[in-house]
C-alpha cells in the first residue's frame, strides 16, 4: 500500500443477487470501486424467494481507492 | 458445566448499528462471558469486549479485531494464543496536551497495577482528522483525512517491537448533538463506531497485528439519567483501559497458505493454532447477518445462531436465504451452544417435533 496515496472512499451499492455464494458476488461488485476495507449488507429488497434473481442487496462499504 | 470438549464459537455483534444489546459500552460482556462458558472457546471482536473503563479478561475469550475476524472466518489467517502481547501505543497528534497525558496515565496504570507490557509510544506526525458519517441504513460510518499518517505510525511501532497496537484518535466533540443525547439515553446508534472500525481495519490489514481503537474525547457533563449500558464510557477520562487489557492477550494472527495439502511437505500447523475449520457455531443478531464473517461462516456450513437483538438493520436469515437456529436472547443462544457442544440435535429441544415420515 502506497504510504502517500491512501484514500478512503464510501460506496453504496444496489446489487442484484444471482444464485450462488454471496461473498464472491459482493466482492466483485465492490472491487470495481476499489479495494474493500469494510462492508456489510445493510438491506435486502426481496423478490418472491430470496434465492431467486430479483432479490436486491443494499451494500454500504468503505474502499481503498 | 459440560464434559464435552470446547466448541470454538464466533460471536459477532456489529458496531454502529444500534444493537439493543451490545451497541453501548461493552454491554455485551455478560453475554460474552456466558457464551464463553457454554462453548469453552469464544472468538469475538473489540466492540463486544470494550467497556471503556470496564473490561473482563477470560482465557476462554479470544479478542480479535473485526477485519481480522473476517479474515479468520474466510480461512486466510489462524489464531495463536499467547501469554502476553507487547502493546504499542499510537496517539493522534490531534489530541490536546491534557487529554494526551490522561491516556499516558492510563497506560502507566495498566503497567503498574495490571502488569501489562505496554510500549513504545508513537505520536502521529500530523492529526488524523477523523470525521463521522451515517449510511442510508442509519448505520455509523466514518473517515480519516490522513490514513497514510496512521499507517506510518503503525509501521514505526511494529518496527520498534510492538506485537499489538492500541490506537487513540481524536474524535470530534459534539456534546449537544441529538445523536449523542439519544445514545446516552439508551437509544440510537453509536456515532463513533464507523470511524473506529475504519481505523482498526486499516491497521490490522496493513500490519497483520492485533489492533484496537479507543476514541479520545472531552469529558461530558454529568447526566443523572444516563442509561446503564452507556455508563462505562463516562467513568473516567479515556476509553483506553479496556483496549489495553483486551490486546494484552489477543492471539497472534497467523497467515495461512492457500491450497496447502498434507502432501505438500510443509510442516503441519502447531496444535494450538485455531483455524476456522474447528469453529462449531457463529452467533449474531438476527437482523444483522450481512457481514463478512457471518456470511463466510454460513458458506462453510457452520451453524448460525440468530439472536433476537433489535438494531437499525433488517438483514435476516430469511432475507438472505440462510439456514439459522433462532434464539430469543443470548441466554437461549448459550443453551443452543451447549446442545451443539454435547452433540444434541437442537431440533429435539423444540416442539412440535416433526416426524421423519
Amino acid at each position: 500500500m502506497s504510504r502517500s496515496a491512501v484514500r478512503l472512499q464510501p460506496v453504496t451499492l444496489r446489487l442484484q443477487r444471482v444464485p450462488g455464494p454471496l461473498m464472491p458476488q459482493i466482492e466483485r461488485a465492490l472491487e470495481i470501486h476499489g479495494d474493500p476495507l469494510r462492508w456489510a449488507i445493510t438491506g435486502v429488497e426481496s423478490g418472491e424467494e430470496p434465492l431467486l434473481p430479483g432479490s436486491v442487496l443494499l451494500i454500504e462499504a468503505v474502499v481503498l481507492a | 458445566m459440560t464434559a464435552g470438549r470446547p466448541l470454538p464459537t464466533l460471536l459477532v455483534i456489529p458496531t454502529g448499528i444500534g444493537c439493543e444489546l451490545g451497541g453501548y459500552a461493552g454491554d455485551a460482556l455478560p453475554s460474552a462471558r456466558l457464551l464463553a462458558a457454554a462453548s469453552g472457546c469464544l472468538i469475538t471482536h473489540p466492540n463486544v469486549m470494550n467497556g471503556a473503563a470496564l473490561y473482563w479478561s477470560d482465557p476462554r475469550i479470544h479478542y480479535v479485531e473485526g477485519s481480522a475476524l473476517d479474515r479468520f472466518a474466510r480461512g486466510t489467517i489462524g489464531l495463536r494464543p499467547v501469554r502476553r502481547q507487547r502493546v504499542g501505543l499510537l496517539l493522534d497528534a490531534g489530541i490536546e496536551e491534557d487529554l494526551r497525558w490522561r491516556h499516558l496515565q492510563v497506560a502507566e496504570g495498566c503497567r503498574a497495577s495490571l502488569g501489562l507490557e505496554i510500549g513504545p509510544v508513537v505520536t502521529t506526525e500530523a492529526p488524523l482528522d477523523v470525521s463521522l458519517s451515517q449510511g442510508a441504513s442509519g448505520a455509523s460510518w466514518g473517515q480519516l483525512g490522513r490514513p497514510e499518517v496512521l499507517l506510518r505510525a503503525g509501521q514505526q511501532l511494529k518496527a520498534a517491537g510492538a506485537t499489538a497496537i492500541a490506537v487513540v484518535a481524536r474524535f470530534p466533540d459534539d456534546s449537544g448533538s441529538e445523536a449523542l443525547a439519544a445514545y446516552r439515553q439508551g437509544s440510537g446508534v453509536d456515532a463513533l463506531a464507523g470511524a473506529e472500525a475504519v481505523i482498526s481495519h486499516l491497521l490490522s490489514r496493513e500490519l497483520g497485528l492485533p489492533c484496537a481503537h479507543a476514541p479520545a474525547l472531552s469529558a461530558l457533563p454529568l447526566d443523572p439519567a444516563l442509561d446503564p449500558r452507556a455508563a462505562g464510557e463516562e467513568l473516567g477520562y479515556t476509553f483506553l483501559a479496556c483496549v489495553l487489557v483486551g490486546l494484552s492477550r489477543a492471539p497472534d494472527l497467523v497467515p495461512l497458505l492457500p491450497g496447502v495439502s498434507e502432501s505438500s511437505g510443509l510442516p503441519a500447523p502447531a496444535a494450538d493454532l485455531l483455524q476456522i475449520g474447528a469453529v462449531g457455531a457463529v452467533v449474531a443478531p438476527a437482523g444483522a447477518l450481512g457481514g463478512a464473517a457471518v456470511l463466510a461462516c454460513a458458506e462453510r456450513g457452520i451453524p448460525l445462531i440468530a439472536v433476537h437483538n433489535p438494531c437499525v438493520l433488517d438483514v435476516s436469515a430469511e432475507a438472505l436465504g440462510l439456514p439459522a437456529l433462532k434464539a430469543g436472547c443470548y441466554a437461549a443462544a448459550a443453551g443452543l451452544l451447549v446442545a451443539l457442544r454435547e452433540g444434541i440435535s437442537p431440533a429435539a429441544l423444540q416442539r412440535p417435533l416433526a416426524r421423519l415420515v
